[in-house]
């Protein structure tokens, strides 16, 4: 079970994610997506047999947290959220729909 | 002024006189020693970003030799190289951390945890030959950190000739 500050890191990342004060990219690694914040933790978000995971690390790579979906459901919104905003989702949307609406 | 007055006035004010010109040793000496230890610090301030540079110089060495690597399908050798990228960026982080402002550590840790996800990918890719879209990506990554480091490497260098 996540506590509370879990709970309430992963809100905070998830509304500055939204507001796209934090910037997500992806990886090497299939649905994985890494984001830093002050130079001081890198935060990763990915999808691993159905559950999505969000990994806090140290500068030095050292796992300070995980919190997985089983047990707070906002990581999953937090991974829909990143992995649109790393592969431009609505930017591509938004190109489609303009050749869409150009096609008449 | 004759010599008669200028003895009288130096035996009546010897203390004085010695006084002052203690005064202005002291301060002499504070000057020269203030300007001493700037110098010193400023010197190991070129030093310390010196090596700094040359760190940044051999990682990004380190990645493109990733991306030949990667491109020639030698997974165990891009496996090291990644390694040695993330573990690099974790040193530059740890003993230069006055010299990095924020924005340069978010460059390095993403650097770093790039690196780390081309290793993982490339470990299996050494029991499992990867899919285009795996190989993609991984090339994508190994672009990205070539961005950031070479990012680094440019302000270290900037400010390196600043700094002369």
């Amino acid at each position: 079970m996540a506590t509370d500050k879990e709970i309430k890191l992963v809100a905070q990342l998830l509304e500055k994610t939204k507001r796209r004060s934090i910037t997500w990219e992806p990886t090497a690694k299939d649905d994985e997506f890494v984001s830093t914040l002050s130079g001081n933790v890198s935060f990763t978000v990915g999808s691993w047999r159905e559950t999505d995971i969000l990994t806090m690390r140290d500068e030095l790579g050292r796992v300070l947290v995980t919190i997985d979906s089983d047990s707070t459901v906002p990581v999953s919104e937090l991974y829909a959220e990143a992995r649109r905003q790393a592969l431009k989702v609505d930017e591509s949307l938004d190109s489609v729909l303009d050749q869409l609406g150009r096609m008449g | 002024m004759s010599w008669p007055w200028l003895s009288e006035f130096l035996g009546q004010n010897w203390g004085n006189l010695a006084s002052v010109l203690g005064v202005m040793v002291s301060v002499a000496t504070l000057v020269v020693a203030t300007k001493a230890r700037q110098a010193a610090e400023a010197a190991k301030a070129v030093a310390r970003r010196q090596s700094l540079t040359e760190v940044l110089q051999d990682t990004v060495r380190k990645n493109e030799q990733v991306g030949l690597f990667l491109s020639q399908r030698r997974w165990d050798i891009v496996w090291l190289r990644a390694q040695e990228i993330a573990g690099a960026t974790s040193i530059v982080l740890t003993r230069w951390p006055q010299e990095l402002n924020a924005s340069s550590k978010d460059n390095l840790l993403r650097s770093q945890r790039l690196s780390n996800s081309i290793a993982g990918v490339a470990l299996i890719a050494s029991g499992e030959a990867p899919t285009p879209p795996a190989l993609a990506r991984m090339s994508q990554a190994q672009g990205r950190v070539a961005q950031l480091l070479n990012t680094e490497l440019g302000e270290s260098l900037r400010s390196s000739e600043w700094r002369k």
